[in-house]
Parts: structure tokens; C-alpha cells; sequence
């Protein structure tokens, strides 16, 4: 805990990583200036649900947020928080020192994973509370109307929204291990970041087409919208239930390939 | 030119090169993969511009794997490309030797800066010449199809092909100066890179929104789809020029604050 307790602090101390939430929060401001002054426009076919209506409740703006988090910056900021772990120890020098302490190298790589992580539910929940405080206070807190056209009372939907930020987390989770794991193979941080970016990317690109939907059960981007299907009614949980399977397994194996890259690395910096 | 070429020495030393421009080429290769499997044809205007029209004709692939390119991947390597030259070698602790040589700063910035559109233009190189290639062999070249609806020869297709290129690494150059500008401040390559898409993400949000409309002009990520219009006959010049003139703005504007910047930077590693 007190390998942990020190990551966090280090964290705490750079720039980024304040960067990174300013960052995402200023997703919901947008969102939320934008729905207030924005005139109202008949809805496009190709938006994604909730988008459109955002003006007419608080709740809403929490869900568009979350589409924008889900797609570009939530993958971003989670491979940031991966690759810094092992690799920006290694450029700054401080890798070599940090394991002549009596740490394990196991216990360093879990509590580095563990910031970064705790790093990406910071940054949502962040974005969670600013996008609920200010979206209530423009638009009111109302019923939401799920997909299924059933109406959720304010606080029963809370709830779910809650469980939909998590799931949100949770598909990060796998892009930030996947730069965790660079970064314990490569000595620089940006390579780490970039190419665990670039991998969701080029994911979610064949995602979109059909001869490629063979591999799509297996990879974490083919779930990132998954959230969806908690606002209908009944909840559809298969699709979710599939995520979560993917998710644990996408992020195991990669945590077990760092690990045994990590214990056995030459630390030279 | 001597600092350019060094500064090109290094990075055809650095490994991050090499991933970079393999995954750039690997995107017009999987197209045509894609698209050759594939029993259905996308439909006309389905998908990325130009994609439909690429079961037809070869040589749309280089434009529609450009174009795909232009909207996410392309911009990640370029603020990787931007950010690491300055920062990398602060990181490294190199800095300081290469700053003992009888070399102004900004020749020093400036060469950093070139080689990363040296990069950048190689990486379009590969993804040009390989996807014509690989779409030539596999689909066959015609006569192309404009958006007009006129026909225009190979070679004239070609041409516009190369102008749309350079249109798009007008568009990066953005990236690469706004990385740099960030690498001016921070000595983490990382937060370089990860600051510039950051930008780049929330502008590209902030233009998603109609209440937003009234900086669309000044932003250059609203330019993203500008260089369709040379694929209209004849060409629709009037949006492209703005958004050189936008591009050349903002790069000026950048490289000038980096320069501001770097000239009067306690150099410490």
C-alpha cells in the first residue's frame, strides 16, 4: 500500500496529469454551453442517442459527455496515465533508485497500474460530477426517457449512469494496460502512449467493416458504446456481460505480459 | 542543411520511426484487404469519402486511405513527430551537448521542426505508393469518377491525388507546430504529444457544435474535409484557400511563440 500510497504522490506532482483532467472537463463545459445557447435543430438521424435532446434535462448532459469520453478522450488520457508509469521513471532516471528499496518488481508494476488507473476514474469521475452539477443547474433534473421509450425516475437513473461511467472505465482500462506494457518494453513514454492510441484507433476502424466482424467479440473497442444498453427496458445485459468478459481477459493477459517483461527487464536508468 | 540531416540521423536510429511508418502503411493495405474479402460493396457515399468508389478503381485507394488517415492516425504521428525531436533530447540529457556546438537556437528548432515533416511526408509517401500499388493489383486503374460527375484521366486523378496530400501535411504541419510549441514548455515528450491532441479532440468537439459556428473559420481543425473539393470538377478552390491561409496562420503563429520561447530557455539537461 505504501508502493501505492508514493505512485499517487509522484503523480500528484506533475503537470500532466492536471493537463489531462482540464482536459476532459472541458468536454462537459462544452457540451453544456454549446445545448444551453444552441437553437434547437430537428434531430439528425446519425446522431448518437441522448445527444440531441441535451438541453431538455441535466441528465442528459451526462450521457453525451460520456459518447465523447468513450470515443476519443478517455482512451487517450488512460494511455497517458499506462505509458508514464514505467517508462517516464526510466527517462527521468529515477526507475534504478526506486527498485534499490525493498519493493518487489511485482509490487511496483501493480501499484503503478493501480495510479493509473485510479488516474482514469478520477478523470471520469471528474468529469461525471462537473457534467451533473452544471447540466442540473442549466437544464433541471428530470425524468430520463430510456431507448425503450420507458420513463427512469431521476435517481434510479443516476444509478445507471453511474454503472455506465464505470463500464467506460473499464474499456480504458484495457487501452491503458496496453500502454503499461509498452512502456515496460520500450524506454520512452510517448512510444507507449502512441502506439496503445494508435492500436485503439486502428481497432475501432476495422470494427467498422463486416469482413472484419469475426474478431470483433474479441476486441475491447468493438464495446466502448455498450454502455447504451443499460438504458433500455429491461436492461439488456448480454452485450455488457460480453464487455466485461472481454475486458478481464484483454486486460489479464496483458497485465501477466508486462509482468513477466517487468521481472525479468534490465534496468539500466 | 547539415543539422537537418543529423537530425534525420537520429531519428532513422530510433525504433518509434519504424512503428510509425509501418502502421501508417498498414492502413491502405487493410482497405484493400477489407474491401477485396469482402462479399458487399460499401454503398455510394457509406463510409470514409471515396471509400465506395474504391471497388471499382484502384486508384481511389490512395485518396480514401489519406482521407481516413487525415481525420485521427495522421494527427497522432504528427504531434508524436512534433513533440519528441525537442523534448526527447531533453529527456535523454542530450540537450546541453548539442546546444555546446556553434549552432543558433533557432536553426536548432527549426531543424527539429523540418525533420518532423520529413517524417510526416515519408510516412504520406508510404501510405500514397503502397496503397496505389496495392490497389492497382488488386482493383485495377481507370479513368476516375469526380464528385462533379465528369471523368478525368489517371494522370490528371494522380495529380490531384498529390495535391490533396499536400493539402492534408498543410493540416499537419499544425499538429507538428503545436507539439512543438508544447515541447517548448515542458521537457516531457509525452505531455508534449498528449497536450497537442488534447487540443485537437476538443477543438474538433468545439466544431461539432452549430453554437460554436463563429470560430469554425479560425480553427484548423474545421478544414478536415477541405480537400474534397479537388475532387470536383472544376475544382472548388475557394474553401481550400482558406484553409491554407488558416494552416499558414496558425503555424506562423506557433513556431513564433515556440521560437520566443526556446531563445531564452535554461537548457539544464
Amino acid at each position: 500500500m505504501t508502493s501505492l500510497r508514493l505512485e499517487i504522490v509522484k503523480i500528484l506532482r506533475q503537470r500532466r496529469t492536471y493537463l489531462g483532467w482540464i482536459g476532459l472537463v472541458l468536454v462537459p463545459v462544452i457540451v453544456i454551453v454549446a445545448g444551453a445557447l444552441q437553437k434547437p435543430h430537428r434531430p439528425d438521424p446519425g446522431d448518437p442517442p441522448f445527444v440531441t435532446h441535451v438541453s431538455q434535462n441535466g441528465l442528459l448532459v451526462m450521457l453525451a459527455v460520456l459518447y465523447a469520453l468513450a470515443s476519443f478522450l478517455l482512451p487517450i488520457i488512460a494511455a497517458m496515465g499506462g505509458a508514464s508509469s514505467v517508462a517516464s521513471e526510466a527517462e527521468a532516471g529515477t526507475l534504478k533508485t526506486w527498485l534499490t528499496r525493498p519493493v518487489s518488481r511485482t509490487g511496483v508494476l501493480l501499484a503503478k497500474w493501480a495510479t493509473a488507473v485510479l488516474y482514469a476514474l478520477v478523470g471520469a469521475a471528474l468529469v461525471a460530477v462537473v457534467s451533473l452539477v452544471a447540466g442540473v443547474a442549466a437544464f433541471g433534473l428530470h425524468p430520463l426517457v430510456t431507448l425503450s421509450g420507458t420513463t427512469l425516475g431521476p435517481w434510479h437513473a443516476l444509478e445507471l449512469i453511474a454503472v455506465a461511467y464505470l463500464l467506460v472505465v473499464a474499456g480504458a482500462v484495457c487501452s491503458l494496460t496496453i500502454a503499461l506494457l509498452l512502456s515496460t518494453v520500450t524506454n520512452s513514454s510517448l512510444t507507449a502512449a502512441t502506439i496503445a492510441i494508435a492500436v485503439f484507433t486502428v481497432l475501432t476502424v476495422l470494427n467498422a467493416f463486416s469482413v472484419f466482424d469475426f474478431m470483433k467479440p474479441y476486441t475491447y473497442s468493438a464495446y466502448r458504446l455498450t454502455f447504451v444498453n443499460l438504458f433500455r427496458s429491461p436492461i439488456y445485459w448480454q452485450p455488457i456481460r460480453r464487455a466485461l468478459v472481454d475486458y478481464g481477459v484483454t486486460v489479464g493477459a496483458l497485465l501477466t505480459v508486462a509482468w513477466l517483461v517487468f521481472g525479468r527487464k534490465d534496468v539500466l536508468t | 542543411m547539415g543539422t537537418l540531416r543529423r537530425e534525420f540521423t537520429k531519428i532513422l536510429f530510433q525504433r518509434r520511426t519504424y512503428v510509425g511508418w509501418a502502421g501508417l502503411l498498414a492502413v491502405p493495405l487493410l482497405i484493400v484487404l477489407a474491401l477485396d474479402l469482402s462479399s458487399s460493396k460499401p454503398a455510394p457515399g457509406e463510409g470514409p469519402p471515396f471509400f465506395s468508389a474504391i471497388a471499382n478503381n484502384g486508384v481511389f485507394v490512395p485518396l480514401a486511405a489519406i482521407g481516413a488517415l487525415s481525420f485521427f492516425l495522421f494527427p497522432l504521428v504528427a504531434s508524436m513527430a512534433g513533440a519528441f525531436p525537442l523534448a526527447g533530447e531533453a529527456e535523454q540529457g542530450t540537450m546541453k551537448t548539442w546546444m555546446s556546438r556553434p549552432l543558433g537556437r533557432g536553426t536548432i528548432l527549426f531543424s527539429k521542426w523540418g525533420v518532423a515533416i520529413l517524417y510526416i511526408v515519408v510516412g504520406m509517401l508510404l501510405v500514397g505508393l503502397g496503397g496505389l500499388l496495392a490497389g492497382w493489383l488488386v482493383f485495377g486503374a481507370h479513368p476516375l469518377l469526380t464528385l462533379s460527375g465528369t471523368t478525368i484521366s489517371i494522370s490528371a486523378g494522380l495529380g490531384r491525388i498529390v495535391i490533396v496530400n499536400l493539402v492534408i501535411l498543410a493540416a499537419l504541419l499544425c499538429m507538428v507546430s503545436l507539439a512543438l510549441f508544447v515541447s517548448t514548455l515542458t521537457n516531457s515528450s509525452l505531455t508534449a504529444a498528449i497536450s497537442a491532441m488534447v487540443v485537437f479532440v476538443v477543438l474538433t468537439i468545439l466544431n461539432g457544435f452549430s453554437y460554436f459556428d463563429f470560430m469554425k473559420p479560425y480553427t484548423f481543425t474545421s478544414y478536415d474535409m477541405a480537400f474534397i473539393n479537388l475532387f470536383r470538377d472544376p475544382i472548388y478552390w475557394h474553401p481550400i484557400r482558406n484553409a491554407l491561409l488558416v494552416y499558414g496562420a496558425t503555424v506562423a503563429g506557433l513556431l513564433l511563440v515556440s521560437w520566443l520561447i526556446f531563445r531564452r530557455k535554461d537548457i539544464l539537461t
